[in-house]
């Protein structure tokens, strides 16, 4: 029956948020992948609990072709993942991941660490990205949006050990380039966020001028600023945005999170970066690890 | 104009239905016409601590399931005037209490011509005390000095931001006040508990009283008689000065000192009267 607009669509797409992982494989060995996932799981072996995971291969370089891609797969999936697409890898590789059922998806942004040579003008391109500002000053000529309740956003998945902060929309759908287009203005709340309360700025900053709980989380495509003290949970380019950041008055997280990368304090906040402002981003010489600097 | 006022917590055991029982009672001494009643769906309370737990023919839910009239299922408190409470099912279902069900009610008590409609909360954030707060035009949020009362307390105030029918229609707030209860000062000064002070920083919501940790609670849940009927003692007058402030006058905090042992009692240990006696 041909379809016409007077049938139904036989499939709706609605908005599903999970979190998912993106798996940076280090060694060209579905062996040392095996051993390693094993490790993980020996404690707990529902750790991953089937969470999507996404193959980078930026590290492999060229040996992507040679590796043993059932066992790869196989060694996710024992470690209750499941591998739903490939990143980072070159555009000859996509025959191969689809007889694989893999899909095969881009980075945002070019990952600064890739064992490729990467071409002089890439360089300077991913260079001069880390020094744009986020939104060029004359866009942000409206006056910002005010929320005035505190929406409760889904419900909070708390207490699993095993799921990294919830990377929104990342799950569903391509999310290649999502994470860096231009943002709109900023979403401002003006109210406490409190404990199991958590927050959403879609493609946006997230300016909070009051506290936020423990327990609570705050997330934004954009920067977070909280303009009192940040403990819960705090996630900025929640989508992939690298050159995001966390700007706080008072550091007493439990977890920070930029672009993926997240960071817990179980012994409590360093001394020296308690109770005063700072600001948390991707680091400048180690693009993988969060630096909190003092404002 | 009818007020709805929810006493929730979170946490259980902090005191919302001494808090209940003695705000509904302080408010009818007032004048004013008040009900009060028990969200528990399962564990009554708020009879027992009331004193009319002999007087209970049907409740909440026989009415909200058209067993019985709200006349019929209200009961007059034997102590005061204008206070009538409405009691909680024995029933474990929770799915007896319905929104729709319990709108009906609070829309027919407010006929009736009470100033205020008390809501007690039970403790947890599951559906009786969303229940309670639903309709709530005013929130008392109950709150020991201890961390995770503090914790669960603010978890439900971001529950009554957005799950109130105010908040989901898009009215004004429901209005927060905070009741620091079971406050021991001695244990503040020693830094065993949190004051006040910790509390509402953390919190952010106006004080609307602190009541001091006493023996008289006790007593009187065990008697049926709400304390702020023995108008001596410590927690009466706390529980006064509080309704007061709900009222709107700014009273200053009494029983947050250590020292604040009332006028009279140091007047007369300071003539080696009771208590530690001094060289005159």
């Amino acid at each position: 029956m041909k379809y016409s607009s007077k049938t139904r669509p036989s499939v709706e797409f609605k908005g599903f948020e999970t979190p998912s992982l993106r798996a940076v494989l280090r060694e060209a060995s579905a062996l040392a992948l095996q051993e390693t996932l094993e490790r993980m799981c020996e404690q707990q072996p529902d750790f991953f609990g089937w969470q999507p995971v996404l193959i980078d291969l930026t590290r492999l370089g060229d040996v992507t072709e040679s590796l043993d891609w059932p066992a790869v797969l196989r060694a996710f999936r024992s470690a209750q993942l499941h591998p739903v697409a490939v990143c980072g890898a070159p555009e000859s590789f996509r025959e191969r991941a689809d007889s694989l059922c893999l899909g095969l998806v881009d980075l945002p942004e070019p990952a600064p660490h890739s064992s490729r040579a990467l071409a002089d003008t890439q360089v300077a391109q991913s260079s001069d990205r880390s020094a744009e500002p986020t939104l060029p000053p004359s866009e942000r000529s409206s006056p910002p949006e005010r929320s005035a309740q505190a929406p409760e956003m889904q419900a909070p998945e708390q207490g699993s050990p095993r799921s990294a902060p919830p990377e929104p929309g990342s799950g569903s759908g391509p999310s290649s380039g999502q994470g860096a287009l231009p943002l709109l203005d900023a979403m401002i709340i003006d109210r406490p966020i409190r404990s199991g309360q958590q927050i959403y700025a879609r493609d946006r900053d997230l300016i909070v001028m009051a506290v936020v709980s423990p327990g609570a989380e705050v997330i934004a495509d954009g920067n977070v600023h909280v303009y009192g003290s940040l403990a819960g949970r705090a996630i900025a380019g929640a989508r992939g945005r690298r050159d995001a950041r966390i700007f706080t008055l008072d550091l007493r997280a439990e977890i920070v999170a930029v672009a993926g990368l997240y960071k817990t304090f179980e012994e409590g906040v360093p001394e020296n970066l308690r109770g005063k402002p700072v600001q948390i981003a991707l680091g400048a010489a180690n693009a993988d690890a969060l630096e909190i600097r003092p404002i | 104009m009818s007020r709805v006022i929810v006493v929730t917590s979170g946490k259980g055991g902090v005191g919302k239905t001494t808090t209940s029982a003695n705000l509904s009672a302080g408010l009818a001494l007032r004048g004013k016409k008040v009900v009060v009643i028990d969200f528990d769906v399962g564990l009554r309370n708020l009879d027992l601590v009331m004193g009319c737990e002999r007087r209970v023919v049907y409740d909440f839910v026989n009415v909200i399931q058209g067993e019985a009239t709200l006349n019929q299922a209200l009961i007059r408190d034997k102590n005061v005037e204008n206070l009538h409470i409405l009691p909680a099912s024995q029933t474990r279902d929770k799915d007896a209490l319905t929104e729709a069900g319990v709108q009906k009610v609070i829309e027919d008590l407010k006929e009736m011509g009470f100033d205020y409609i008390v809501c007690d909360s039970p403790a947890g954030i599951e559906s009786g005390a969303v229940m309670a707060l639903t309709f709530a035009d005013d929130a008392i949020v109950v709150v020991n000095p201890e961390v995770s009362s503090v914790r669960d307390s603010d978890r439900i105030i971001g529950i009554i931001q957005s799950r109130s029918r105010r908040a989901k229609e898009g009215q004004e707030p429901v209005k927060e006040y905070l009741l620091v209860t079971r406050y021991s000062p001695r244990r503040v000064k020693a830094g065993e508990m949190l004051s006040y002070g910790d509390i509402l920083e953390i919190l952010k919501v106006p004080l609307m009283g602190v009541i001091p940790e006493s023996q008289r609670v006790l007593e009187s849940s065990n008697q049926g008689l709400p304390a702020v009927h023995q108008k001596e003692t410590d927690v009466a007058q706390a529980y006064q000065d509080a309704i007061d402030r709900y009222l709107g006058n700014d009273l200053p905090l009494r029983f947050v000192d250590e020292e604040d042992k009332g006028f009279f009692r140091r007047l007369l240990e300071s003539v080696g009267v009771g208590g530690s006696s001094k060289s005159a």
